[in-house]
């Protein structure tokens, strides 16, 4: 059915309709009232609307939104966190069941459908995308180190949700002291122009760069070459090395400032070859930019 | 689902292996409160030969201690199991605030005892304070062990919380002993000795062991 009506004879008997979408707001959408003797019609009509959505999707209007809304527990109104429906509820808590036992099919099942709901989650929260995929990322981790913590017995989705709540906040707990710390600078200025280097030995670093990585201890390097190099996700790099995410970043930081020392002749000497330079750290005027 | 999200699925399924889930909060609490019993029943078998003269019921400053005491052990242990499993949040709450008030109680219970002793009242026997702490603490080493293996097995959200809620109620439990099997009636004694010892635990172990935690968690 069209969401829009056809013209109608009396203008001023138009009642426009804010209609939701499972995805948000159509507005403007206009209803024929004409007809309509009453408030109880046109709640009728409003849903017929809402059964008669396209592709299954249920509209709603903002009065009903916000009624089903009020009809929450107050907490999850404060999370923005929907309850699951029972079906996916029981189905998840035995696949983490089966997990436990060591069923690997199973396992991945439950990441698989679990992930997409993590990151609705996480998205509610977080704005930036990139650190929705490390804080998904890092959920996901974390319900794998945690997986022992589960009680069969008990619902999946408060144990889900403490966990992905707990790795927002840890999120936000670290955007803070970086920003505590670090200065942003503008992506424009960095000298990103110069073709990639390529020593002949099919290495992407410059030699400079690559003898001040070999020169860094085992695990500053590992992590630095992990999450650079190979550019593996901070959550995939910490699985690799057997460490939290937070531990992983420690190193990788302090392999960075590390970097930073040995490299400070050659950027003196502008000799800088390929390599990216080392991110300045004295420009006040784009301290938040991150 | 992005590629990354994909590759990590890939590596947490083939890292995966059969885990034993944690005991319920319940069964946990049992074999805490079994131990404790067992080290007060030990207690209670080798100071037999001393004990006789104080009774929990003939002072009631000793017996409001007595009660917030337990009141802080038991509410702080369940907090301390619940810190382990996600989304117990409010039992683990429920549990940290009445462990503190039973705290607070005892300590407000002393309180008022000394304030009512009068300017003659004799000091409690000297070194009975060390000692009572002394022992307070060492018989909280064991549950605090055995609440430890619970809260590391299972993933705390909170380290520093967890860390703090274990070293309360260990404290606790241990004081708990001391305080059934000490003779010495004085608030004072009561205050140090025995109210000291979660007190100081918390204090002193917080940092280092949500250190241990927030490692143990990596």
């Amino acid at each position: 059915m069209p969401l829009v009506p056809p013209p109608l004879a009396r203008p001023s008997a138009r009642l426009d309709v804010e209609w939701a979408e499972t995805g948000g707001y159509v507005r403007g959408k206009t209803h024929d009232v004409a007809s309509i003797a009453s408030m109880t019609e046109i709640a009728a009509a409003l849903h017929t609307r809402e059964e008669d959505a396209p592709n299954g999707s249920r509209l709603r209007s903002p009065r009903t939104r916000s009624k089903r809304r009020s009809a929450r527990p107050s907490a999850q109104v404060a999370e923005g966190i929907a309850a699951l429906p029972d079906e996916a509820e029981a189905r998840w808590s035995d696949w983490m069941r089966a997990s436990q036992a060591g069923d690997a099919a199973a396992y991945r099942q439950l990441l698989v459908a679990i992930e997409p709901r993590i990151r609705s989650l996480v998205r509610a929260r977080v704005r930036d995308a990139s650190a929705t995929d490390d804080v998904v990322q890092n959920s996901l981790l974390s319900i794998h180190r945690g997986r022992a913590s589960y009680r069969p017995e008990r619902p999946f989705g408060p144990w889900m949700r403490a966990i992905v709540r707990n790795s927002i906040v840890d999120h936000f707990r670290e955007r803070k002291r970086r920003g505590d710390r670090e200065i942003g600078l503008p992506i424009e200025d960095w000298p990103d122009d110069r073709p990639a280097h390529d020593a002949g030995d099919g290495s992407p670093l410059a030699p400079e760069l690559a003898a001040a990585l070999a020169a860094l201890p085992e695990t500053q390097r590992v992590a630095v070459t992990l999450l650079q190099v190979e550019g593996l996700s901070v959550a995939e790099a910490a699985l690799k090395v057997g460490i939290s995410p937070g531990a992983l970043k420690v190193r990788a930081h302090r392999g960075y400032q590390a970097l930073r020392t040995a490299l400070a002749d050659v950027r003196e000497d502008g000799e800088w070859s390929s390599a990216r330079p080392p991110r300045p750290v004295s420009d006040s005027s784009s301290r938040g930019a991150e | 689902m992005t590629d990354s999200s994909q590759r990590l699925i890939a590596r947490l399924v083939d890292d995966l292996e059969a885990v034993r889930p944690l005991p319920p909060i319940r069964q946990a609490f049992s074999l805490i409160l079994a131990l404790w019993a067992g080290l007060l029943g030990v207690v209670l078998w080798s100071k037999a030969s001393e004990l006789g003269t104080a009774s929990l019921l003939e002072d009631p400053v000793y017996l409001a201690s007595f009660i917030g005491l337990v009141v802080a052990a038991f509410g702080g242990t369940i907090s301390a199991l619940a810190s382990g499993r996600p989304g117990r949040d409010r039992l683990e709450l429920s549990g940290l605030l009445l462990s503190i008030l039973g705290l607070l109680a005892a300590v407000i219970a002393c309180w008022v005892g000394i304030r009512s002793l009068g300017p003659l009242a004799p000091p409690p026997p000297p070194g009975a304070d060390a000692m009572c702490f002394e022992t307070g603490a060492m018989l909280a080493l064991l549950p605090a062990g055995m609440i430890l293996v619970f809260v590391v097995r299972g993933w705390t959200a909170h380290p520093i919380r967890a860390a703090a809620i274990a070293l309360l109620a260990s404290g606790a439990l241990g004081a708990l002993i001391v305080h059934v099997t000490c003779n010495v009636l004085d608030p004072r004694h009561v205050l140090v000795g025995h109210l000291g010892v979660p007190i100081v635990l918390s204090l002193l172990g917080l940092y280092p062991l949500a250190i241990v935690l927030r490692r143990l968690r990596r």
